[in-house]
């Protein structure tokens, strides 16, 4: 597979793809999406139930101890976090880079991203001892005069997702509202065109409103692409601020940013996947999309292991006994180990295999792996927070950690929540961009004209 | 809710509403307002060295605390009328100020809703004149008295009052850690009970035979004390004192050992021998043992090399050695040592012999007595008084069974126990801090016990009870006891003081009564032969013997040596764990004749091959007494300290066990150093690396030197690690109790932990003892993470908590090196319940979900500034005390101002062996530590 493959296969219509990408929200939802619906709403509503439980009873709920203070909720906070850099890779920097085959997937992309950016921020609040006070990480106008601390990453890190939250909404809204007008136009009922109507914005389509419409939109990216690194090197900080062996690192911000990309593009395939084949759409989404995905999660990934070799090699060369231990004996034999080794597995072994064109273009192999991306990923945060925390400078307190049924449960629900969200997105909302699809598609026809 | 349901609640520990507790006070107050008296108004004297009575300010009481009838002198802190903390007594020779976790936690106890508040009749509520009446008609005849042992006079007036009017009163004086042996001892080797008393600041050597007197002996604060004197002198020009220890399992004692031999206690007997054996061909005694007896001996011990340096150790100091042999072992050994400390030329130098303080020192009759007594009918009334039989007898003695059969049976306690399901009448006992009374110390020192509450709930105290039966319908303990005193002057001096000066006894000159009975004793003792595993049972050392597995802060003690919390464990060694095929937490059953005791093993460092170590004190199945019901395993039915023919099966059952420490090398981190004298004399600059200023870009703190800048020094050579000062942290600072099950998921809440560290690869076990709290870094890497300040410095260099701001990121344990912080991961402090009125009203409880953790006691820093503002004058050198450093007996914890460079504190940090833990991370920390100098033979 190479660039020259087609982002679109077979140029359908103008009317197919009204038809096809503006289509889905008319559609009634199946029984299989109405099974799905369900199970979702009540994991969701499972979320919530913990969510009070754990306001109402105390953190204690949890896992965390002295000295694994932070576990579950941190983790799962830098997880969802992670998973929302694929969309703002796709939509901004792929965009201000002017690749084409970003266009069939951004819309995607930037929900997940949104979704996963509701997990995340769930977390650092939830994970509060007082989570009534969370608030006070925000430079508010207090009479008290108390402003954060700004020696410490975490007001940062509640600056920085905030930020990342407003700008990728604002950009996943700007690029939904001449579909959001196209739906009015073709609204069936007169519920369904006010509704529309009203997040259209009053949506013409004339050429001053694109003209404008074209500026705001290059503008938000070159907005959000910074945010694809600051986000995640702020979160990164949390860690490398400290002096925990294991998280005093220098590497940890690009480190970071890679392995956000990497499990990002594998939620975006574990996503994308089943979607296309769902709706039929695999002429709009086609191989050569999943190869680039696939591609560039090889790329983070390579990046990543670089990471883990840099990690360990530092830990020798530095001659400090707590990183010597932390590196060459707690991680790979420690308590939790087990995790140690499914990330080593899952995002260095299994990587390698996309190096194969064969498995490239395998949908079912992709999807797998994307799967096991995911899972890597989720434990290498695990073995960066949980495990150097075990294993600090005093042997005294070093102690193991195992999760509880609560956390369990909370991490079961936030996949609920984010799958419940986007099964509500795939209905109500055109997944594929419908205008700029007709856009490329005009460019597509005009250089099979031209050539 | 009526009010006597809601005083049912109360005294039954029940939570209160507020509206109760509210309507509680109300009637209260209309009592008060009545003048319904229980009984006339009481004077109690406050301490001479209180400097005022003003609101607010607490008072202090001079008062005493026994275990087993040897007093510790106690002052009672008082806060609006409340018993909020116990310090120790400084003029008291037991204490000199300090004291031991059990007298730091008794406290809580007196507030413990589970206590037991109103007479009971077979389980059913009563009062006190059914009692009455029961006594008036039933009391008759053969009456057994089950007692612990006892040195108070006023109580030895009361039974020869009872004995005067029932002629066949017969008294049991029952403990599980009764002391009958060494006054046996005594008796066969100087022909009368007596008591050994050790003056350690005057040995050179220090041989200790299964004694763990530096931590669980009733005299353990005073000579942990006088012991450290001449432990800590490790610098340029003084000599250190060198301790020998032979025991079965590690204590704090063995801990401190410079030469220490792990063996069975009933091998103990054979390295007496053999020690002896060594000291008269050494020429330094002369005690005839037979040549069978020394090769017996000589069989038995596999290693003579402990004998051997002991013996040269002994040789080279004449006259300034002290023996000590523990108490469960057999008199003939005690009677041994007794005379080779004679032979020593100690008596008299070291160590000086008095008549004994409790009352019937070889005891009177057993409990093996009272049953055999019961089964001939030959009982009208036994009462059990502060003791639990039941609990503590083997199964085969039937004794529950047994009391059943008895007229009238009592079991007055303060707590039910296992004895009560078994008697007639549940009696509540007064807390000591609602008692009037007398005591004597180990040295015969009289002091007073007084109250600083009236009963909190229908009570009487173990000697008003006494009274009653000698036929007192009324007593008043507070008359009983001022009949045992002359003049009011000198009775209010005593209640001032809290001590009888100039009382201890005199001396007895001591001659040897001849050695046949005593090698008769141990040739016997040698001639069995010894078992492939026998158990050796220890008290506990929070709860003892279970006379405070009621207590939630000794419960939640950590273990000296396991860091074992909420139950005990099979103690055994790595070796004879494999023999027997069990791991650690691994469930194993030992069983004695009838008796079966499920205990977890626990593979413990420096414990004996071929034994087991299990603590009493645990098991407890007293439905009514929540805290320790189910607690552990009961191993007092094996009816013997020393069980040498107990079977040991594995079971494949584990039971995790709740330990507060679970890592014990050092693993080569900067921390808890130690090295022997020789090796710091020749390196004394080996510790010089790891203080001082770190390199850094960061600025330095700026700390102004116009406010006392507070730090603190402790020297790990004297840490003994007997968590004293654990418990007067919990009861100062207001720190809550967690559970088991927290504990395990490592939340235990004590700011002040003891981290101790092994080394099982050197030819000598070593052990070095840290106790760990907040190190008050100048560069603290808890306060740059907090993203609210709710962690920040203070001028005078404390690193300040804000728990009102604290949200609880947790950031800020997470990047403490130390790992000294502690988060409220649930709601710990329950506020509606009695407990709560131990609570210090100067220290703020934390709610849920903020971190907390040592201030240095700030609330005394702050209460002294105040003072000296108040008196226009500086804070004076050694005027702040925290906890920690008050209840040390070692006084190993020295605390202060960087200023007042006059104190031990101060001069500490200039010493070669000072240390920061963890100096490399440069947090510059204001808690410096001293290395650990043991004081090993040389070239061993």
């Amino acid at each position: 597979m190479s660039v020259s493959d087609p982002v679109l296969v077979g140029l359908p219509s103008e009317a197919e793809l009204q038809r096809r990408l503006l289509g889905t929200p008319a559609r009634r939802g199946g029984r299989a999406w109405r099974i799905a619906f369900t199970i979702t709403g009540l994991l969701t509503l499972y979320l919530f139930t913990m969510i009070g439980y754990t306001i109402a009873e105390g953190i204690g709920l949890w896992g965390n101890n002295i000295p694994a203070a932070w576990a579950f909720g941190i983790i799962n906070f830098v997880w969802w976090i992670g998973i929302g850099h694929a969309g703002t890779v796709i939509s901004a920097i792929l965009y201000l880079f002017e690749q084409p085959w970003r266009t069939s997937i951004n819309r995607f992309a930037e929900a997940m991203t949104l979704f996963a950016v509701i997990q995340a921020a769930l977390f650092p609040v939830l994970h509060l001892g007082r989570p009534w006070f969370a608030y006070w990480l925000f430079p508010y106008p207090s009479v008290m005069n108390v402003w954060p601390n700004t020696r410490s990453a975490l007001p940062w890190d509640a600056a920085a997702v905030t930020t990342y939250f407003t700008v990728s909404l604002l950009f996943w809204f700007i690029g939904l509202v001449p579909d959001f007008a196209s739906l009015r136009d073709h609204a069936p009922t007169r519920r369904r065109r006010v509704i529309y109507g009203l997040f259209a914005l009053g949506w013409r389509g004339d050429a001053t409103a694109w003209r404008h419409y074209r500026l705001a939109y290059l503008l938000l990216a070159g907005l959000a692409t910074p945010l694809v690194l600051s986000v995640h090197s702020i979160v990164s900080s949390d860690f490398a601020i400290g002096l925990v062996p294991g998280w005093h690192s220098t590497i940890f911000p690009p480190f970071f940013v890679a392995g956000a990309i990497f499990s990002g593009f594998a939620m975006v395939l574990t996503l994308i996947i089943p979607t296309r084949a769902v709706f039929g759409m695999k002429d709009i989404i086609t191989p050569r999309h999943l190869d680039n995905c696939a591609k560039l999660m090889l790329t983070t990934g390579l990046i990543v292991g670089y990471g883990y070799i840099i990690e360990f090699f530092i830990a020798w060369y530095s001659g400090d006994p707590a990183e010597r231990y932390q590196f060459f004996v707690a991680r790979p034999t420690g308590p939790n180990a087990a995790v140690f080794w499914t990330m080593i597995l899952c995002n260095i072994g299994v990587t390698q295999l996309l190096w194969w064109r064969r498995i490239r273009r395998n949908v079912a192999a992709l999807f797998a792996i994307s799967i096991l991306i995911n899972v890597g990923m989720w434990c290498e945060r695990f073995v960066i927070i949980v495990q150097s925390l075990q294993r600090e400078f005093l042997p005294s307190k070093w102690h193991g950690y195992s999760p509880t049924w609560v956390d369990l449960s909370i991490l079961a629900g936030t996949i609920g929540f984010f799958s419940f969200l986007f099964l509500l997105f795939l209905r109500f909302i055109p997944f594929v961009s419908a205008s700029e699809m007709k856009e490329l598609r005009r460019e597509l026809s005009h250089e099979e004209h031209t050539r | 809710m009526s009010t006597d349901d809601t005083l049912t609640q109360l005294s039954t520990g029940t939570e209160l509403t507020r509206r109760d507790a509210l309507k509680l006070f109300g009637a209260g107050i209309a009592m008060l307002q009545a003048g319904c008296l229980q009984r006339a108004g009481e004077e109690i004297r406050p301490s001479v060295r209180t400097p005022e009575t003003s609101p607010g300010t607490p008072r202090l009481f001079a008062t005493s605390m026994t275990i087993d009838g040897y007093a510790t002198g106690l002052l009672a802190v008082s806060n609006a009328g409340r018993p909020t903390k116990i310090e120790g007594n400084p003029a008291h020779p037991a204490s000199l100020g300090a004291t031991l976790a059990v007298h730091q936690a008794s406290v809580i106890e007196l507030y413990d809703p589970h206590r037991l508040g109103a007479p009971k009749l077979r389980g059913a509520g009563t009062t006190w004149d059914q009692f009455r009446t029961e006594l008036r008609t039933k009391l008759a005849g053969d009456i057994w008295l089950v007692l612990p042992p006892d040195g108070s006079p006023a109580v030895a007036a009361q039974l020869a009052a009872i004995r005067s009017r029932f002629p066949r009163t017969r008294v049991v004086h029952h403990s599980l850690l009764d002391r009958r042996e060494a006054y046996r001892g005594a008796a066969l080797a100087f022909g009368n009970p007596l008591e050994q008393q050790l003056a350690l600041d005057r040995a050179d050597v220090v041989v200790s035979l299964d004694a763990d007197f530096l931590a669980s002996m009733p005299m353990s604060v005073r000579w942990s004390h006088d012991f450290a004197l001449r432990r800590r002198a490790v610098e340029p020009g003084q000599q250190p004192v060198r301790l020998f220890v032979v025991e079965p399992a590690l204590t704090p004692t063995g801990s401190m050992a410079d030469h220490r031999s792990a063996m069975r206690a009933s091998d103990i007997a054979a390295a007496a021998v053999a020690l002896v054996d060594q000291c008269n061909q050494l020429g330094i005694a002369s005690i005839a043992l037979p040549a069978q007896l020394r090769q017996t001996a000589s069989a038995r011990l596999g290693d003579r090399r402990w004998i051997e340096l002991a013996a040269r150790a002994l040789q080279r100091q004449p006259r300034r050695s002290a023996i000590v042999v523990g108490d469960r072992q057999p008199a003939a050994v005690h009677a041994l040592l007794y005379r080779l400390s004679l032979a020593l030329g100690n008596v008299g130098a070291t160590t000086s012999f008095t008549k004994p303080v409790v009352a019937a020192p070889l005891g009177e009759a057993t409990l093996a007595d009272l049953a055999g007594a019961i089964r001939a009918n030959q009982v009208d009334a036994v009462l059990s008084i502060e003791t639990d039989p039941v609990h503590d007898a083997p199964p085969e003695l039937g004794l529950a069974g047994l009391l059943r059969q008895v007229p009238l049976s009592v079991h007055a306690a303060h707590y039910d126990g296992e004895t009560s399901a078994a008697c007639r009448w549940q009696l509540p006992l007064s807390h000591f801090l609602e008692c009037w009374g007398d005591a004597r110390a180990w040295d015969g020192t009289r002091s007073t016990i007084q109250p600083l509450i009236r009963p909190i709930h229908d009570t009487l105290s173990r000697l008003e009870l006494l009274a009653m039966l000698a036929g007192e319908d009324f007593p008043d303990d507070r008359m009983l006891v001022r009949r045992q005193f002359g003049s009011d002057a000198d009775w209010h001096a005593v209640l001032s003081e809290g001590v009888v000066a100039n009382s201890a006894e005199p001396a007895v000159s001591v001659k040897p009564a001849g050695d046949d009975a005593i090698v008769r004793e141990l040739t016997t003792l040698l001639a069995q032969p010894a078992t492939p595993i026998e158990i050796d049972l220890a008290p506990s050392p929070s709860i003892g013997d279970g006379r405070f597995a009621n207590n939630p802060w000794l419960q939640e003690l950590p273990h000296p040596i396991t860091k074992q919390t909420w139950g005990n464990a099979a103690l055994m060694s790595a070796a004879t764990a494999k023999e027997l095929g069990v791991r650690s937490e691994q469930v194993i059953s030992i069983s004695r004749g009838p008796a079966l005791v499920e205990i977890p093993a626990l593979v413990s460092p420096g414990h004996a091959d071929g034994c087991i170590t299990i603590e009493l004190g645990y098991g407890q199945r007293a439905a009514g007494a929540p805290i320790s019901h189910g607690i552990g395993a009961n191993a007092a039915v094996l009816g013997s300290m020393i069980a040498r023919d107990a079977a040991v099966i594995a079971r494949s059952r584990r039971s995790p066990l709740a330990r507060t420490q679970l890592e014990f090398d050092r693993n080569h981190r900067e921390t808890a150093f130690r090295t022997d004298l020789a090796d710091y004399r020749k390196h004394p600059d080996q510790f010089a690396e790891h203080r001082g200023v770190q390199p850094s870009l960061l600025d330095s703190p700026r700390l102004p030197l116009e406010l006392l800048q507070w730090a603190m020094t402790i020297d790990t050579t004297i840490c003994t690690g007997c968590s004293s000062c654990v418990i007067a942290c919990q009861a100062e600072n207001n720190i809550p109790t967690v559970g088991a099950s927290e504990v395990r998921r490592g939340r235990e809440m004590h700011w002040l932990r003891i981290d101790t560290y092994y080394d099982e690869s050197q030819p000598e076990l070593e052990v070095v003892h840290q106790p760990m709290l907040c190190q008050h870094c100048e560069m603290a890497p808890c306060e740059y993470v907090c993203p609210v300040f709710a962690t920040s410095h203070s001028p005078d260099g404390l690193n300040e908590m804000t728990y009102n701001r604290c949200i609880g990121t947790r950031f800020c344990s997470n990047n403490c090196p130390y790992k000294v912080r502690r988060f409220n991961w649930f709601a710990y402090d329950k506020p509606i319940t009695t407990t709560a009125l131990q609570k210090n009203p100067n220290v703020t409880v934390r709610e849920r979900g903020v971190m907390e953790k040592c201030t240095y006691c700030v609330q005394r820093i702050r209460a002294a500034e105040i003072q000296s503002r108040v008196d226009k004058r500086p804070i004076a050198p050694g005027e702040v005390k925290t906890a920690c450093q008050q209840a040390c007996p070692t006084q190993a914890i020295q605390f202060g101002a960087l200023q007042h460079t006059d104190t031990e504190m101060v001069k500490w940090r200039s010493l070669p062996r000072a240390y920061a833990t963890l100096h490399e991370l440069g947090t510059q920390p204001r808690t410096i530590y001293l290395a650990k100098i043991t004081n090993p033979e040389e070239g061993t």
